[in-house]
């Protein structure tokens, strides 16, 4: 049984969603990991005492969904829906082929 | 002796070394990068150790000891010698008037560790810190407070916006610019690393100036109270003007914003609290909260000195607004209490504020040049290496971390 890998860069506060997002479309396993990062709609501006900041890296959270090959294009819609309220700020999800560790295939 | 005023005085004592541990600790702590936050707290405890033990060696006897020719106190009062428990000032035991004392000689070169963070030597602070508060507060501090020249002149700064914030001001200004700029200044700084913090201290240092401003009444009664409210009002004005600046010029009022200006409008109505209404302080808060703000850019971006936490636009600027503005606002029309300028005109009253102003500048702008180059050369040179700075002076200076992330 082939597994891929799905992954995305979320902001952390649409970490909860996403979760509920998986567990409906049956993803058993996810990752999820705190990071910061930039880039789309990471990164901004902010003010102190009338002085700009430049904040490109920002707190995000990197989600890795391992599942099976047959849920592969369910989980990516899921995520990527989950991902954003604003159908133009969603994040973009990648989808890697797995080499599993143990070839006997013990795990699967 | 009236039991009364020395209680109050006793808890000001409290009060007033509570905006340095742990007020001004949080609040400088919270502005910097969370690499040297310890560092900045363990700057504001070294002095307050130092100042601490320099104020009963001899900076108390240099400031309050018999007056020599209205410049400096004798040396009469050497570690507090003929300070006992009978002894008074005014109403109150003098020991507890050296105490008070002692926590505004705490505060003042703490003030002026916002300049230097980031980048100095933590034997440099000892050093320019020791020495600072015998050359320059407590001469100042004599000169005001003590039967000095500007005390006889008759000039008004009941709190301390010369003595305290005007004096630890320019001095920040000319240390910062003998220190050189932070790496990545202005364009490439990392923001303030905790502004919680910094609200938490500016919190504690609102709370502790009813002990400073309200305490140098020395008594227990209508004139600490109007003091206090003058200052309270000035800290909420100070809070309001300069969130407005912000909000107009921002399109948002920040936190770390709203907490400046309560520290502007605390600092600004310093030298005036007893001396006026709380329309007063008002007047002063609102002004304090939007001269400060612009103040800020001033230093920073066209001077270019990185005075990093902003001592001298908040605390020098505000001091010096405090320090004129009280000749008119102390007027009976305004509900000043007390001492007012009614005897005399108030042009006149303008005059030896401005003269004392002058003097200030001066005294603590060129004693601090002269003992930041004597530091220098005693520590080889104030700044840390580049590589101390990059990795922050919390490990390389302490062996410390503030977080483990």
């Amino acid at each position: 049984m082939a597994m891929k890998m799905v992954a995305a860069r979320i902001q952390t506060h649409r970490l909860d969603p996403v979760y509920a997002a998986l567990l409906e479309v049956g993803v058993s396993s996810v990752t999820a990991i705190e990071a910061k990062g930039y880039g789309e709609m990471f990164g901004h501006t902010e003010v102190y005492r009338g002085a700009e900041y430049q904040v490109a890296f920002m707190q995000l959270v990197k989600i890795e969904a391992i599942v099976d090959e047959s849920l592969v294009e369910q989980t990516v819609a899921a995520l990527r829906e989950a991902s954003s309220t604003d159908p133009e700020r969603r994040s973009r999800v990648w989808v890697h082929d797995l080499l599993l560790g143990d070839p006997a295939g013990e795990s699967s | 002796m009236n039991s009364g005023d020395t209680a109050w005085i006793l808890a000001s004592t409290a009060l007033v070394l509570l905006m340095t541990l742990p007020g001004l600790a949080l609040f400088y702590g919270g502005l910097v990068r969370s690499r040297s936050v310890l560092s900045v707290m363990m700057q504001c405890f070294g002095i307050a150790a130092a100042a601490s033990l320099l104020w009963l060696i001899i900076g108390y006897s240099l400031s309050f000891g018999d007056d020599l020719g209205g410049v400096l106190g004798g040396a009469g009062k050497v570690f507090f010698d003929g300070v006992n428990t009978d002894s008074q000032q005014g109403t109150i035991p003098e020991i507890v008037f050296a105490m008070f004392q002692m926590t505004f000689a705490i505060i003042t070169p703490a003030l002026i560790v916002g300049a230097y963070v980031e980048r100095i030597k933590f034997p440099a602070v000892l050093l320019i810190s020791a020495a600072w508060v015998l050359l320059v507060y407590s001469p100042i501090c004599h000169w005001v407070w003590g039967s000095g020249w500007l005390q006889e002149m008759g000039v008004m700064d009941f709190a301390g916006g010369l003595v305290v914030h005007l004096s630890a001001g320019v001095s920040a200004l000319v240390i910062a610019a003998m220190l050189g700029r932070r790496q990545g200044f202005p364009g490439q700084l990392q923001p303030p690393h905790n502004p919680g913090m910094t609200a938490a201290g500016a919190a504690l240092l609102w709370v502790g100036w009813f002990g400073f401003n309200g305490g140098s009444q020395l008594a227990a009664d209508g004139g600490a109270g109007m003091a206090i409210a003058a200052t309270h009002i000035a800290a909420a004005a100070g809070a309001a003007s300069w969130s407005a600046v912000e909000w107009l010029k921002f399109g948002r009022p920040s936190l770390v914003g709203a907490a400046t200006g309560v520290i502007a409008g605390l600092a600004t109505v310093t030298p005036a609290s007893g001396f006026v209404g709380p329309a007063g302080g008002l007047i002063l808060g609102a002004v304090a909260g939007v001269v400060c703000f612009f103040a800020v850019d001033v230093v920073k971006e066209r001077l270019k000195v990185d005075d990093s936490l902003d001592v001298f636009a908040v605390h020098g600027v505000g001091g010096a607004i405090g320090v004129l503005l009280v000749s008119f606002l102390a007027a009976t029309a305004l509900q000043g209490g007390g001492v007012s300028v009614d005897s005399g005109s108030m042009l006149e009253q303008l005059g030896v504020q401005a003269l004392a102003l002058a003097a200030v500048v001066g005294w603590a702008a060129g004693f601090t040049f002269i003992i930041v180059k004597a530091s220098s050369v005693i520590t080889g040179g104030i700044r840390v290496d580049e590589q101390a700075e990059l990795e922050g002076l919390d490990l390389t200076a302490h062996g410390e971390r503030g977080y483990d992330l």
